[in-house]
């Protein structure tokens, strides 16, 4: 819809269009015409309107035009529209908005403040060396926090807009000739497709770039950190920034992203290695042990040592469930645990394990309602479990799921399971990368960032199995 | 497609679910499980009398000690009588902990393979199970207990399978080698011969002597004299098998000459007595042994040759009373006396195979892998023409 | 399009998937026909199927096309799809008696109780969904599973090997030649690798030396089965004909193994899972033969039917493993080996277009 160019039918409109009582409407004279300007008050730089927009307006002497007032105006942030619809999106964004009687066109005025929390280190990738700066939930501060790291111009922003009723900013982030262009391509019209009513967080988006539906798996990945995402996109990834959400998406996503820990770029190789091995096989111990223990129990006593084994006997010995009950309960009650004391707030979540984890374990071993070997396989597989916080909720339900099957039908079963999982894994592909690359596909130089990490003066080669714009492309039948 | 995968893999979830929720599958229920570590064969005229030891555990914290049930069953096979425990208890017979067979004195005057071969050929048996032969019955070595553990079995396990580095003193043999010297060319195979000793009473020491006066050979000893039935176990000796009925018995030390030849004995020690008027005791730091069979058209030889490298590791004291001890040279007098000793056991090793008819030295196995061209004109006669020479050369350090 | 693979995943495809369905029954069945010399029939085996890898390596060399391609070039597609036909039976009832054996050892080494039906049907769940995959999964699951195959070999081999009476081998080739023969004969059922070669043929890209590669790792494969075989006998001597559960009972006479437990099950259970994959094959094959025959478009209904018939049947004949096995290491021999040896090595008169010359990928 056009302006009009007389001012009180705009004024009517808009006052129509925006009831809510935070929206202000003051009348100001520029020149020989009337005018108005419309912003929210707990959104705007209240001092910066009355310096730059109504002061300047006030000087103006005679006949004005769009130019003269153009001209005069010092708010360095400055858009033109005939749309009222823009207009309005730019007021509810926190802009302030310039309407002149008898001009086509007003004028929007970046002058947005309102409250931001200040930047500090994100609680999800704490390190001990390294940068400690995190993303925060405003918009403009997460890219100037890029734009601090990557000083060219080839860092691109490209803003899109999602939400009905949010009108949530995204923002989309990429090295102009790293990236793939059908990849950047491919999640703009990802983001433009999504009809929700509002994205209130980045999580919002992520469901929507993913390219499998009800897949447990994650298919995008996710940072807090400016660091780790200077690194991705220097990768040839493509970042998508929510205003909002401190969590930045990134595409396309390889598991082993969520091994690698920033730490381990600024610690030596031989640590990260180590570190990275230590992952591995915590998350393999968590997802795995609980199952072939309880399948160890009901089916193949042999596979258990004979001294272990009569401490198992020793252990169960009155316990009301069966061994796979058992399992399934105390996994259950972990869950609950866990579930509790992230909802709960600080001081009462000390509380919550202190109960759940020492008083429930110790007093339901000592009740005789589970066994100690069970208690100590949920909690090494939950401490484990945690060692990649990043798949957590993925490998929590696989870890349910190994359990049934286990339970159920015994470790051949469970073998088979592995098998159907890693099929299903080394045919996952998302915008054309492979999920499990680089070690399925085998990709030779990107293992020197692997497991086994190489020393960081090696690892001068970006990651082949992402698909890459300019050189170093590779081939798709290497994959 | 992937709409109708993903209802099937639900489907499968949720059935797998039922099946998890209902757990009754045939399994097996852990507390009703008997762990049997051993079993004991006997034969009662024409039937074969199983007793099986089971490992009892006990309720955390009630009892450190392993606890025990025996439990008895007859059959006209072993399999029949090992399925009749289970009816008699009530217990599901888990034999893949079963580490230990010992076969009863009755038993082994038949051929003991009928039995020995059900537990080669079950899957759910450990063929590495050691194999042992009772002085008397079977189910009367389980019955017996000793300090170092109440289940007998364990205890008889601590004696057979000990560590390198220490005495290697006894032949070790399992179902799988037991079986496929059985089914080899001939036919010979051993295993431990198991004596036992009751202790003094009221002892309370560990070790002893046992028979042969053997200074080294397993023993324990009650810890309460009020206890019944604790005795020393003895394995050093062992029982000879020709077609898989026993055939006779080497001594101690003849089971250490043996062992010498065909075992890893380092670490192994052995007496010398009256060797330049003192008794010694040394210790094997490495033994190199060889068999070999040389045959032609007119002679049939065994030859065996060890190299041992050994130290004094004790002896008396001499004249001036001294107990220093010079452990790494090795006096003439006493290398010599030590290649006679063993020279001696080694000759009285074959003569032993050739009385006995048991090759336990490998002759006619050695005849058929490597001079196969004569083992035809000697596989039947082997036993009373075969030539033995034997050299030894012990030595310490230079 | 057709290009799914490189020669890297086609060679650890060998490595990882070929050797271990070998493990299981075949050791015995070579050991009850030429007890010692059984290696030697073994090695007769692997040189039957090296010729036959060397022919479809030349074939490969020769052209850009898929085998399915050659024979519709040669024979037109009636009879190229009658061919295909045949080959569908092949691997169908290939697949019948490893799966059989697994299922019987599963059931008896690894479970307790005498397990029900519907422990070992997982395994056919897991192959009709690989049967829905195109090439390139199982060139990208060779590309890990190698390691759990080798690792797992290199491991139980080294356990074993205090046990091993290595002269129990001698003396060598004192079995009559007509009974190495008829031993080689009797375990040629599960070999004939050299197909899944053929039918790979032009779907992987090539560049110099990589004939000698996929040749070496073939070999290798099967080197590791030979070693597989002679360590058999090593271990079990007079015994061997009659371990058909050896997996499980190579490596636990080890010392280690009396003082910690079995520990070597990891190992076992490392290969029963690079297994599911190696049972896979033929039925994946099969499934691949009836989507060139009938349009891929319902490749997931070939797939369940594939699977699903092979379950039912191996079921059907749970109390007839004896029968079956008589049956393939008797009058199967001829059926496997024209299938599985002569026909690849046929496949080099195959009628070819001129190769392209191929431009370097990288």
């Amino acid at each position: 819809m056009k302006l009009f160019t007389d001012l009180t039918k705009n004024v009517e409109f808009l006052k129509k269009e925006l009831p809510s009582s935070d929206v202000n409407f003051r009348s100001i004279k520029a020149g020989d015409k009337d005018g108005c300007i419309i912003f929210v008050k707990d959104m705007t730089d209240v001092k910066g309107v009355g310096n730059l927009i109504i002061t300047p307006l006030h000087e103006l002497k005679g006949e004005v035009s769009d130019k003269t007032v153009s001209d005069a105006l010092y708010s360095p942030e400055k858009k033109q529209t005939n749309d009222m619809n823009a207009l309005i999106s730019e007021i509810v964004n926190g802009n302030t908005a310039l309407i002149i009687d008898g001009f086509s066109t007003a004028f929007s005025f970046g002058l947005k403040n309102f409250e931001k929390r200040p930047i500090s280190e994100p609680p999800t990738s704490a390190v001990i060396k390294g940068p400690r700066e995190g993303f925060v939930e405003s918009l403009p501060v997460n890219i100037s926090l890029m734009r601090r790291r990557l000083k060219t111009s080839d860092l691109i922003f490209e803003n899109l807009e999602v939400g009905k009723f949010s009108k949530t900013q995204v923002s989309l982030c990429y090295i102009k000739n790293l990236a793939d262009k059908t990849l950047v391509e491919s999640v703009k019209r990802k983001i433009q497709n999504i009809n929700i009513e509002a994205a209130l967080d980045s999580s919002y988006i992520s469901k929507y770039l993913g390219e499998h539906k009800a897949s447990l798996f994650k298919q995008v990945g996710n940072t807090e950190k400016p660091d780790i995402l200077t690194a991705k996109i220097l990768e040839g990834r493509v970042a998508v920034f929510v205003d909002g959400s401190p969590i930045v998406l990134t595409v396309p996503y390889r598991l082993m992203e969520d091994f690698q820990s920033p730490s381990d770029y600024y610690s030596s190789a031989y640590s990260a290695t180590f570190s990275r091995l230590l992952r591995l096989i915590s998350v393999m111990i968590s997802i795995l042990v609980p199952a072939f223990y309880v399948a160890a129990e009901l089916f193949h006593l042999q596979l258990i040592p004979l001294s272990f084994l009569i401490t198992i006997v020793n252990g169960i010995k009155g316990i009301p469930l069966s061994p796979s009950y058992e399992m399934f309960f105390t996994l259950l009650i972990f869950e609950i645990l866990n579930e509790t004391s992230v909802r709960m707030p600080k001081y009462v979540g000390m509380v919550v394990s202190i109960v759940g984890g020492l008083v429930l374990g110790e007093t339901a071993v000592n009740a005789g309602i589970i066994s100690a070997p069970t208690l100590m396989i949920v909690a090494l597989s939950g401490i484990c479990l945690y060692t990649v916080p990043e798949l957590e909720q993925s490998f929590s339900n696989l870890r349910l799921i190994f359990l049934i099957i286990g339970g159920s039908l015994g470790g051949y079963a469970l073998l088979a399971a592995c098998a159907g999982t890693f099929i299903y894994l080394v045919s996952f592909e998302n915008y054309s990368t492979p999920l499990m690359a680089p070690y399925a596909p085998l990709v030779k130089e990107d293992l020197k960032d692997g497991f086994i990490k190489n020393d960081l003066v090696d690892v001068h080669v970006k990651p082949l199995s992402l698909k890459r714009g300019g050189k170093g492309k590779i081939d798709k039948g290497e994959l | 497609m992937k709409r109708v995968l993903t209802k099937i893999l639900i489907y499968i979830l949720v059935i797998v679910s039922m099946f998890f929720f209902s757990n009754d599958f045939g399994l097996i229920d852990i507390e009703k499980t008997a762990i049997i570590t051993a079993i004991a064969i006997d034969l009662n005229g024409d039937e074969y009398e199983v007793s099986a030891q089971i490992a009892v555990p006990e309720a955390n914290g009630v009892n450190s000690e392993n606890q025990k049930a025996t439990l008895s069953s007859t059959g006209k096979t072993a399999s029949e009588a090992i399925n009749g425990l289970g009816n008699v208890s009530g217990w599901y017979p888990k034999l893949s902990f079963c580490n230990l067979i010992i076969l009863g004195n009755e038993l082994v005057k038949t051929n003991v393979i009928r039995v020995i071969d059900y537990f080669s050929k079950s899957p759910r048996v450990q063929d590495s199970a050691i194999v042992v032969v009772a002085e008397n019955t079977a189910k009367e070595l389980l019955d017996l207990s000793s300090p170092l553990d109440n289940i007998s079995s364990f205890a008889i396990q601590k004696i057979i399978l000990k560590d390198p580095g220490f005495d290697r003193n006894i032949a070790v043999t399992t179902i799988k080698d037991f079986c496929s010297d059985y089914y080899s060319e001939n036919a010979s195979s051993f295993t431990p011969f198991i004596k036992t000793e009751k202790t003094p009473s009221g002892g309370n020491q560990s070790g002893g002597s046992s028979s042969g006066g053997s200074s080294d050979s397993s023993g324990s000893s009650s810890k309460s004299g009020s206890e019944n039935k604790k005795v020393l176990f003895d394995a050093t000796n062992t029982a000879l098998f020709l077609d898989g009925k026993m055939v006779g018995l080497l001594s101690s030390e003849e089971t250490f000459a043996y062992n010498l030849m065909f075992s890893d004995v380092n670490g192994t020690s052995f007496p010398l007595y009256d060797a330049d008027g003192k008794n010694y005791y040394l210790t094997i730091m490495r033994a190199n042994a060889k068999t070999a069979v040389v045959a032609d058209e007119k002679s049939l030889t065994a030859e065996f040759s060890v190299d041992i490298y050994c130290k004094i590791m004790d002896q008396n004291a001499d004249k001036s009373g001294s107990t220093y001890i010079n452990n790494v040279k090795l006096p003439a007098a006493v290398k010599e006396k030590a290649e006679e000793t063993i020279k001696s056991l080694i000759l009285s090793l074959t003569e032993k195979e050739k009385s006995t008819g048991c090759d336990f030295l490998k002759i006619k196995r050695n005849l058929y892998r490597f001079n196969y061209p004569y083992y035809h004109s000697y596989k039947d006669n082997f036993l009373s023409v075969f030539e033995t020479k034997i050299s030894v050369n012990v030595t310490g350090q230079k | 399009m057709n290009r799914q693979l490189k020669t890297r995943q086609v060679c650890l495809f060998a490595v990882a998937f070929l050797p271990v369905t070998k493990f299981f029954l075949l050791p015995s069945v070579l050991a009850s026909e030429c007890g010692r010399d059984m290696w030697i029939a073994c090695l007769l085996d692997v040189l039957a199927d090296a010729a036959a890898v060397i022919s479809v390596l030349i074939l490969n060399s020769l052209t850009d096309k898929t085998f399915f391609e050659l024979l519709e070039i040669t024979f037109g597609k009636t009879i190229k799809n009658l061919l295909l036909f045949l080959y569908f039976i092949y691997f169908f009832v290939s697949a019948l008696l490893p799966i059989s054996e697994q299922r019987n050892y599963v059931d008896h080494t690894l479970y307790e109780t005498p397990p029900s039906f519907i422990t070992f049907l997982p395994f056919f769940i897991i192959s009709a969904y690989l049967g829905l995959k195109q090439l390139r999964v199982l060139g990208r699951a060779a590309d890990v599973m190698w390691i759990f195959t080798c690792t797992s070999t290199v491991f139980l081999f080294f356990l074993s090997l205090q046990s091993a009476d290595f002269f129990a081998i001698f003396p060598i080739g004192r079995q009559s030649a007509g009974k190495i023969v008829s031993a080689g004969m009797k375990g040629y059922g599960w070999f004939g690798d050299a197909v899944y070669l053929l039918f790979m043929v032009g779907r992987f890209d090539r560049k110099k030396n990589d004939g000698k590669k996929l040749f070496l790792s073939f070999i290798l494969a099967e080197f590791f089965v030979l070693l597989f075989v002679f360590m058999f006998y090593c271990i079990f001597t007079s015994i061997s004909w009659r371990q058909i559960f050896a997996l499980t009972e190579f490596s636990k006479y080890a010392t280690v193994i009396n003082n910690v437990g079995r520990f070597d099950y990891i190992a076992i259970l490392f290969i029963l899972f690079v297994g599911v994959f190696s049972l896979s094959l033929p039925l994946y094959f099969a499934v691949t033969v009836l989507c060139e025959i009938f349009g891929e478009n319902k490749r997931w209904i070939f797939s369940l039917a594939v699977n699903g018939g092979v379950m039912i049947l191996s079921y059907l004949l749970d109390e007839s493993l004896a029968s079956l096995k008589q049956i393939v290491t008797g009058y199967g021999f001829w059926f496997f080996f024209v299938f599985g040896n002569i026909l690849p090595i046929l496949s080099v008169f195959l009628k070819k277009e001129k190769r392209k010359i191929e431009k370097s990928f990288n």
